[in-house]
């Protein structure tokens, strides 16, 4: 699992590469709780080269999302490969988060608020 | 020509950590025999219709889904217990069973969470959506989960 970040103006976008696991849970603990002290949070979780999640990885990007939002912040997503949309259709996830087909749409939401 | 028909009996102690190792090897052991009988197959006679499919990001979901739902609320994390994963493959479809040693659970009344915002309780729901049936024994501590191979969602990735 590698989380890579760069900044776009006054949003952060977030690249997954790899696969959320039991085993890899904590690097992504690690690296948002790095995000959510930051000066932008305002981010755009980029799912391009993600390629597995599970029960447990959803759960954890929920709670992400309340901590994020609790900071007066937001996530959306982009990039979602066919497979992980289904599992957020499944799971009505779809309606708790903002997915975006591409990322530059994504960070466009952001500015226009 | 050889008809696939294959066994496999794995037992595990009940630690999270070796969840994603054994769901990959078991989807590993699957396709690869699968494979080898196929490829068999069609050296005795070649026969472009007989397309074989590959089990993917469904099949491994539910299976991690299982032995996690095993391990957390059949063993409750006590890793003296043992999880018990086995697979009986043929022509026509794929079964996983998993078995752990806790009491079970009331899977007749079962109710998925409704917050749409929970932080789990999702594991069932979302082996229910990739498997055509999912069978519990009495007790509710083992999970039979089938896929036919015939009547395969046009899925490509199942």
């Amino acid at each position: 699992m590698e989380i890579t970040t760069r900044d776009c103006n006054d949003v952060k976008v977030v690249c997954f590469k790899g696969r959320i696991v039991y085993d890899t849970e904590d690097i992504v603990k690690k690296e948002t709780e790095k995000l959510i002290k930051g000066t932008i949070k305002n981010l755009v979780f980029n799912f391009a080269e993600l390629t597995y999640i599970n029960s447990s990885g959803l759960g954890l990007l929920i709670n992400i999302l309340k901590q994020v939002r609790a900071a007066k912040g937001d996530v959306k997503l982009s990039n979602l490969r066919p497979e992980l949309m289904e599992l957020f259709k499944i799971t009505s996830l779809n309606s708790v988060f903002d997915i975006s087909a591409d990322e530059d749409t994504a960070v466009a939401k952001f500015v226009k608020k | 020509m050889i008809e696939l028909e294959n066994q496999l009996y794995l037992e595990f102690p009940s630690k999270m950590e070796y969840v994603d190792f054994v769901s990959s090897k078991v989807i590993a052991s699957i396709n690869s025999i699968a494979q080898e009988v196929h490829s068999q197959n069609m050296l005795d006679e070649p026969s472009p219709n007989q397309d074989i499919t590959a089990f993917g990001f469904g099949m491994n979901l539910s299976i991690d889904e299982a032995l996690k739902n095993a391990i957390i609320h059949g063993n409750k994390n006590l890793s003296e217990k043992k999880v018990v994963v086995s697979y009986y493959i043929s022509k026509e479809k794929l079964e996983i069973v998993v078995r752990d040693q806790g009491p079970g659970f009331d899977h007749k009344d079962f109710q998925f969470k409704s917050d749409l915002d929970a932080e789990s309780g999702r594991g069932l729901l979302l082996i229910k959506n990739f498997m055509d049936e999912v069978i519990f024994n009495d007790s509710g501590n083992e999970i039979k989960m089938v896929k036919y191979t015939g009547k395969r969602k046009s899925r490509e990735d199942f």
